[in-house]
């Protein structure tokens, strides 16, 4: 017989120490009917809605349904063994979850249990999963970036710290990829990041992990795992107990990253927990209160000012705000945004960012649909030489769309129109970008800026990316000052303008590609 | 169960209302709680069950308590023969004795011991158990070696566990969790 790494006698003895043997009244139940997970409970007369319950062998159901005899409650794990009769207690807790920066560098399950074998979490206290958004007095518009390293994205969709930007797309279009870049591209910028995984493959989330830990970034990022084969119940709370999570460090007046992937497979779970709770079905037997799920969940996500994170914490940080930035990811079924679950996400969110087959499929990736994709807010949080350059990306991408369309049946066209085609056909080359290569806001300025003042009109189509990395590797070697002082203010002023000139014309005269 | 419960409060909340405006709470008590073992005889049961109208299973279930129905009983069986509810006649006796329980300041508590508890720890515990409730508590002791040692408190949902399996079963999750 093994001794396991809870048996140690120093903590067994604390353990004792602490034990309370005090006995309190509590409420006592009788389960009469198990049903896929769901239990209806007899008696408990004093139960509260979303009290846990606990069940027999240290394990816990959540108070759903508060009816005149009975109580409809979901189980949290395994129910196999639960029969009818079996006696249930109330706790007069809610469900709550460890936080802490203790938990960063970690893979934890929906109740917060570390399932990566690294040992105990070290974490700062338990916070419940359900808590109500900060108000409008405690909040402060959005003004400072998260820079994703797409610069596809981050010139013409850019996101605000504190935003809610959804992610959307049809099932392998890089949704998670975008998202995981963008979490990588947050190593070295002090953004702590939440992965929430919900509904997923084990393997797949084993893949991301090691992902983010070869990149660097799993040390300040928080992985919640709720994978396929866990309970609905599990699945529904994960995105609540992540959320959490990322509130610890809003709260504490730092900047926070929360990726939601997805939300479709948590509305699901949610719903087939409705259903069996025999709440009536309504648009695509979705429960009529889905919105309020996704909307209650993403409204947590916010920027808070000075004076809520001083008053949240005693005065111990002062001056500075707060946020808690989410992505969360929709996956629609053959590019029908007008689903029940999109449109109330899409209409939820501060903004979409549309990921499409058909993109992807002729190598645009990350396969952005500039057209449809809009930021509601981040505009004001953009860095200002992104903003300056970038702006004429946009309007180039949209007018080469309506042009390619009718060029198609045009035989000869006139010189501005074939300029224009052009040079939209090297914007959108100069857009793609591979995965696991986020760029810094220096890097993506200098393309851009190479886009914006016509240096790419000279170079082939095909070669443009073979341009961009000559370009940047040799920024980056020779102008490495210059690259550090942009992507240290991120300003753009005549003399900036000037030594970017410069580099690309001695890169043009002296480099091959 | 929680369904028949739901069933038979209309009904128990009638009965007891005209059993408190009547002034006959005790003749209606003892009047459900014999219907309600008749409801519940198994061969009582087949045979309502095989009746065709509710009329007919109305009248046999009457004839079969005979002198036991006074008129207003009789009714009530003629009432939930017709809705086709003579099942939940036991539930009825039940939720009726638990309000006249409440309406008269009386309440019911299970207690669970090792052993026998001396006539002097009754009293004691009684005395306690008023105080807290502010109720006329009605003990129903009964012994069960597996609870150890203490007393297991059971009022209704409210459930007071000083035993020491409970204190060992909570030790034993401290230590696990």
């Amino acid at each position: 017989m093994q001794l396991n790494s809870t048996e140690i006698s120093d903590l067994i003895k604390q353990r004792i120490e602490k034990f309370e043997v005090v006995s309190e009244a509590r409420n006592e139940g009788t389960i009469v009917s198990v049903t896929d997970g769901i239990i209806r409970i007899h008696g408990l007369a004093d139960c509260m809605q979303g009290e846990m319950i606990e069940l027999p062998g240290n394990r816990y159901a959540i108070a759903l349904n508060l009816e005149r005899d009975s109580i409809g409650a979901v189980v949290m794990g395994p129910y196999a063994d639960l029969t009818e009769g079996v006696k249930v207690y109330t706790t007069g807790r809610i469900l709550e979850v460890p936080v802490g920066a203790g938990l960063l560098g970690r893979v934890v399950n929906t109740l917060g249990a570390p399932i990566d074998g690294k040992g105990a979490l070290d974490n700062d206290g338990f916070e419940p999963v359900e808590k109500i958004a900060p108000g409008v007095i405690e909040r402060q518009s959005v003004d400072e970036p998260v820079q994703t390293g797409y610069k596809s994205i981050d010139a013409m969709i850019p996101v605000g710290r504190g935003q809610r930007e959804l992610v959307i797309g049809d099932r392998q279009t890089g949704k998670t990829a975008l998202a995981i870049d963008a979490i990588i591209n947050q190593k070295d910028t002090g953004v702590k990041c939440v992965y929430v995984a919900v509904g997923q493959k084990a393997s797949t989330i084993a893949n991301v992990v090691r992902k983010l830990e070869e990149h660097g970034a799993l040390a300040n990022t928080i992985v919640v795992v709720a994978s396929a084969s866990e309970s609905a119940a599990l699945q529904y709370l994960a995105p609540f107990s992540g959320c959490t999570m990322g509130e610890y460090f809003r709260d504490r007046g730092e900047n926070a990253l929360i990726v939601y992937d997805d939300l479709s497979k948590q509305a699901v779970a949610y719903r087939q927990i409705s259903l069996l709770l025999k709440r009536p079905p309504g648009r695509e037997a979705y429960p009529g209160d889905v919105f309020y799920l996704h909307s209650r969940l993403l409204e947590r996500a916010s920027r808070v000012n000075t004076d809520y994170v001083e008053k949240f914490t005693n005065g111990e940080v002062k001056g500075k705000t707060g946020s808690l930035t989410a992505l969360p990811i929709i996956e629609t079924q053959g590019g029908d945004v007008s689903a029940f679950v999109p449109t109330n996400v899409i209409s939820i969110t501060d903004g979409q960012i549309f990921l499409e087959t058909d993109l992807f499929n002729s190598g645009i990736r990350p396969a952005v649909n500039a057209g449809i994709s809009v930021s509601r807010v981040g505009g004001a949080a953009q860095t200002k030489i992104v903003k300056k350059l970038g702006g004429g990306i946009r309007l180039a991408l949209a007018q080469y769309r309506e042009l390619a369309a009718f060029s198609q049946f045009a035989s000869d066209l006139d010189d501005a129109t074939r300029a224009q085609l052009e040079h939209g056909e090297r914007v959108t080359e100069l857009m793609k970008q591979k995965q696991y290569a986020p760029m810094s806001v220096a890097e993506m300025s200098l393309s851009l800026f190479a886009a914006e003042k016509g240096y790419l009109q000279d170079i082939e189509i095909s070669k443009i990316m073979d341009f961009e990395a000559a370009l940047l590797s040799f920024a980056n070697s020779t102008y490495a000052e210059l690259m550090a002082q942009i992507n240290e203010t991120g300003n753009y002023n005549a003399e900036i303008e000037a030594q970017l000139k410069e580099l690309l014309e001695k890169c043009k005269s002296t480099q091959t590609w | 169960m929680s369904e028949l419960t739901t069933i038979a409060r209309p009904y128990a909340k009638a009965a007891f209302e005209l059993a408190v405006e009547k002034g006959a709470i005790d003749s209606w008590n003892d009047m459900l709680f014999f219907a309600g073992h008749v409801a519940s005889n198994e061969q009582a049961s087949t045979i309502l069950a095989g009746l065709p109208t509710a009329t007919a299973q109305a009248e046999l279930f009457i004839n079969l308590c005979g002198e036991q129905l006074n008129e207003q009983g009789q009714n009530l069986v003629k009432v939930m023969a017709e809705n086709g509810r003579l099942i939940a006649l036991p539930e009825v006796a039940h939720l009726f004795s638990a309000l006249k329980a409440d309406y008269e300041k009386e309440i019911d508590i299970d207690v669970i011991s090792a052993t026998p508890l001396a006539a002097a720890q009754q009293e004691s515990l009684v005395a306690a158990l008023e105080k807290r409730f502010a109720r006329k508590v009605k003990l129903n002791c009964s012994e069960d070696a597996t609870v150890v040692g203490g007393l297991i408190i059971k009022a209704g949902d409210t459930v007071i566990d000083g035993s020491l399996r409970g204190k060992l079963n909570r030790l034993a999750t401290t230590l696990q969790s």
